[in-house]
């Protein structure tokens, strides 16, 4: 779990629109499990001396392709994502040093810390933007719409949206709650009845 | 100890003092300590204060409620600290304040200060001050009120202070001024210290030490942001306004968020004044009560470690 909060840095630094949330999310999942599927594949077939090089050498070539991509495709959201699309690169090798690749469950690891990023990132993201905007954004490379809720929804109602959840600190607070939740669903599941403050 | 049920009748070991009080016996005194507040705000205000009161209570109880059920733990809405953190949340918002602000601010202060952290005992920070400051950071033009007497100071120096007739002490100790909802009346709030004292609820180690540093503090630099020379501050009227007070004598010496040991509590208060008195002069906030506690609160599990005290019969400790 801590791992994973280590990874999110990128993820909360973003997500202040709802397009930037869902991009943010997909591309990281995208590198993770392209990395880590390659690294996967052919880490038994290297000496052991050189498997951490070669791992990272394999992430930083999987994150540049997909900067590439995404400048070709996605112009906008490359702008708006900016240097936190390179740095998915060290968080990939984080989830790598801690130990989320290797192993026979390595597919599985990947999969569930995929899904995790996903949720997050787009659920930070429209939360993020509905309260401290206003708004939905749901523009990319031109296309899409913008929705106000504030002009439609809310039009008589004096709420004025919380400029505090498009800081930093909503970045936090939203990624807290999340990982609370997470940690609650656990704790339900495993029907832990002794509480510890 | 004898006739004594259950556990306690078996604790034989070391000298136990009995004491009657329980959480529900502080709490529901320290709500006694805050209702001469709240009438000071009736009197000055009207009923613009009790509508807000009336909200922020509402919300905190039915939060209270809602957390407990869904934690799954027994409801513990009558023990009095929601009660007292919606009070003290209320106390600090201007009465022009919309009610939404306050509705969601109240909620912020339990629901995540509070009971995200593993509800009352387990919080790191004073909930009502963590309402105030997310409340603060979302909606700084609503909830922050721009013509209290140390805003004026703050914006206009003492000419402005002057100009809009705050310079009469009597006026700023009894509440008669523009501000917010329970800060206003340094009498309500010294009446309801006054009662927490009597009743031994808390020793007035951390409210005296607080704003005599303050007061000294502000004395010595008061002058220097507006161009003056050392020891040419005015320490009456930066106590007598603003959030100081309030803050004080009700959130500082919060039980849960304030150091155990008395050489540990002056430390706490000193550092507050100090940091108090530094945000006042030279940033720009108007009130600096408010962050400086929600700062030190941080800093209290270290300052417990420091300031332990010795066991009997042993050395000190290293």
């Amino acid at each position: 779990m801590k791992h994973f909060v280590l990874g999110l840095a990128p993820v909360l630094a973003v997500s202040t629109l709802t397009i930037n949330g869902i991009g943010m999310g997909l591309i990281f999942a995208l590198t993770l499990l392209l990395s880590s599927g390659l690294i996967f594949l052919i880490r038994d077939h290297l000496p052991e001396i050189i498997r951490n090089s070669i791992s990272v050498i394999i992430i930083a070539a999987v994150v540049t392709l997909i900067q590439l991509a995404t400048v070709h495709y996605a112009p906008d959201l490359c702008a708006s994502l900016g240097i936190y699309l390179p740095i998915i690169a060290v968080n990939c090798y984080i989830y790598y040093s801690a130990g989320v690749y290797p192993g026979a469950e390595a597919p599985l690891k990947t999969f569930k810390a995929c899904l995790y990023i996903v949720i997050i990132s787009v659920f930070a993201g429209l939360f993020r933007e509905i309260a401290g905007k206003g708004t939905i954004t749901m523009m990319i490379a031109g296309a899409g719409f913008t929705y106000d809720l504030g002009k439609s929804i809310l039009k008589d109602i004096s709420l004025s949206p919380a400029v505090v959840f498009a800081m930093p600190a909503g970045g936090f607070l939203i990624a807290g709650l999340v990982l609370a939740f997470i940690q609650h669903i656990k704790n339900i599941s495993r029907r832990n009845k002794t509480w510890i403050c | 100890m004898a006739g004594t049920e259950g556990k306690a009748g078996t604790v034989v070991f070391s000298p136990h003092i009995h004491n009657r009080s329980s959480i529900e016996k502080i709490m529901w005194n320290v709500v006694i300590a805050l209702v001469p507040a709240a009438l000071s705000a009736y009197h000055f205000f009207g009923i613009k204060s009790i509508i807000i009161i009336g909200t922020s209570l509402l919300t905190g109880i039915v939060t209270e409620l809602l957390m407990c059920l869904f934690a799954r733990r027994p409801v513990t809405i009558l023990d009095g600290s929601a009660v007292i953190t919606s009070l003290l949340f209320s106390y600090m918002m201007p009465t022009t304040c919309p009610l939404f602000i306050v509705v969601s601010g109240c909620f912020f202060a339990i629901a995540i200060v509070k009971w995200a952290f593993g509800g009352l005992g387990c919080n790191f920070m004073n909930p009502a001050i963590g309402g105030y400051i997310f409340v603060t950071a979302a909606w700084k033009n609503f909830s922050t009120c721009g013509d209290d007497p140390l805003s004026v100071f703050k914006s206009g120096g003492w000419n402005a202070v002057t100009s809009a007739h705050f310079e009469n002490y009597l006026n700023l100790f009894i509440g008669n001024i523009p501000g917010t909802v329970g800060e206003i009346s340094k009498l309500a709030i010294l009446a309801g210290l006054a009662y927490l004292v009597l009743m031994r609820v808390l020793l007035p180690v951390i409210p005296l030490v607080f704003l005599g540093t303050a007061a000294v503090f502000l004395w010595i630099f008061g002058g220097i942001p507006a161009g003056g020379a050392f020891f040419t501050g005015n320490p009456l009227f930066q106590l007598l306004s603003g959030g100081i007070a309030l803050c004080a004598c009700f959130m500082a010496v919060d039980y849960v968020t304030s150091p155990l040991t008395i050489n540990g509590k002056i430390i706490f208060a000193v550092c507050l004044g100090i940091l108090t008195s530094v945000i006042r002069l030279w940033s720009d906030f108007t009130e600096g009560a408010f962050y400086s506690v929600a700062f030190m609160n941080i800093f209290v599990p270290l300052i417990d470690r420091f300031t332990r005290t010795r066991i009997f019969g042993y050395g000190r400790l290293r």
